[in-house]
């Protein structure tokens, strides 16, 4: 289980943008999982476990930060800099690495959780659509329209010319 | 294929989410095409920028230790142990006064899960997972590629017209709206190079797929349920015809769908 639980505190993270929340988040979900449902025998326990996070992740934006789940996206209000990483690790990180990284957390989160499910996690359409309980045509215009986003702000920093 | 149509489906594609006739289609259009194929190396450069460089984040230890203890206090030693077993020694030291009972079953087990794996394996005829994968390809494809029906209709005596004169055979249509699973249409597709004629049911948000083509064995075939990458399917042969429901529906209501077809047999 404890490779799943990483997948799922993973997930947290990337969708709730700190360490603290996306603790709290998985801890939570994981509990309540082995309380409810006492343990897991079911035929894919990777996809439960990000299943029961992701849902308690949207609990928690709804409870605490519903403007994130509005679908439409304000990119000058979602693009906080993330301020939880330590010095050390900026540094270790290329310009082109930290860029990609901001890109993705400033995507509204719909989008956010089937880039990383798909890219991070490997998981098909099917077993996302699962997952965030969407059709699977949802699933393919999710990720379609996430990667034109990283696209075009791929292409806005090249115009601009400067590698931050 | 066309440019539209391509840009529809090039997420699909380079995710490996097509068909082989579907990726072939894709492919040949790229490889034509500048800009859809400028367009190719751009999403594959964004996957492989994305796979090498989001940053994988790591529980730290003091929080999987958080978690190990409040997973203990909620009665799950199991759970506990498969965090971190080396953290949890009391409850090994525990499990150990049993440890002769698991270790007289261990050979059962172990017999037991040989057959579990094995089990499908070992029943089904060598070109059968070929079939499967094949008749769940065609499923997909007709959601992804939104080419659901060729005949859009829930009227039984349109659809089944329809597919004379295209099928050498007959194709019995039945529409089951009455019963919870209204039928939308039909479609031709194609199945390991045979015809076969594809029947589209809705149930709720979900599609079913009944696929009917000629049984080239003698005799009927069980009842028969698979399931890949998330899907489930039934498959069985009855009068010289081979039938495939495949669908994410739930187990119940696919079962449900696949004894109103039966039945009416």
């Amino acid at each position: 289980m404890l490779p799943h639980m990483r997948a799922g505190y993973n997930l947290a993270r990337w969708l709730l943008r700190n360490d603290h929340d996306a603790e709290d988040v998985t801890q939570e979900a994981i509990v309540r999982a082995f309380r409810f449902f006492d343990g897991f025998s079911g035929d894919n326990p990777r996809a439960w476990l990000l299943t029961v996070v992701r849902n308690s992740a949207y609990t928690f934006l709804q409870q605490n930060r519903a403007r994130e789940l509005d679908t439409e996206f304000d990119e000058v209000l979602h693009s906080e800099p993330d301020t939880s990483e330590t010095p050390e690790v900026l540094v270790l990180r290329s310009a082109q690495q930290r860029f990609l990284n901001e890109a993705v957390e400033a995507l509204p989160v719909e989008f956010r959780e089937a880039f990383v499910l798909r890219e991070m996690e490997g998981l098909s359409y099917k077993e996302i659509a699962d997952v965030a309980r969407i059709p699977i045509g949802t699933v393919m215009s999710r990720l379609s329209r996430a990667r034109r986003q990283l696209q075009a702000a791929v292409a806005r920093r090249e115009q601009a010319g400067s590698p931050s | 294929m066309n440019c539209s149509e391509t840009k529809r489906l090039i997420d699909a594609y380079v995710d490996n989410e097509l068909d082989l006739r579907g990726a072939l289609e894709v492919e040949g259009h790229v490889a034509r095409c500048p800009g859809c194929g400028a367009e190719e190396r751009a999403l594959r450069e964004l996957q492989a920028s994305a796979r090498a460089n989001l940053i994988r984040y790591v529980p730290s230890p003091e929080f999987e230790a958080r978690l190990r203890d409040a997973l203990h206090a909620e009665g799950h030693p199991v759970s506990v142990q498969s965090v971190e077993p080396s953290l949890a020694p009391p409850r090994v030291a525990r499990h150990r006064r049993h440890a002769w009972k698991w270790a007289a079953l261990a050979p059962f087990a172990a017999a037991a899960a040989l057959l579990v794996v094995a089990g499908p394996r070992l029943w089904r005829p060598p070109s059968e997972a070929s079939v499967t994968d094949a008749v769940i390809a065609a499923h997909v494809r007709s959601l992804l590629a939104n080419h659901l029906t060729d005949v859009a209709s829930s009227d039984q005596h349109t659809v089944k017209p329809w597919f004379q004169g295209k099928l050498d055979y007959s194709v019995s249509v039945t529409d089951w709206a009455a019963e919870g699973y209204p039928l939308v249409g039909g479609r031709l597709d194609y199945v390991e190079d045979t015809a076969a004629a594809a029947l589209v049911y809705r149930r709720a948000q979900h599609v079913v797929n009944l696929f009917v083509w000629p049984s080239k064995r003698v005799g009927d075939e069980p009842l028969q349920r698979l399931s890949r990458r998330g899907y489930s399917a039934y498959c069985w042969a009855k009068d010289g015809m081979h039938y495939w429901a495949v669908s994410d529906l739930n187990e119940a209501e696919l079962q449900k769908f696949v004894e109103l077809v039966r039945r009416r047999g």
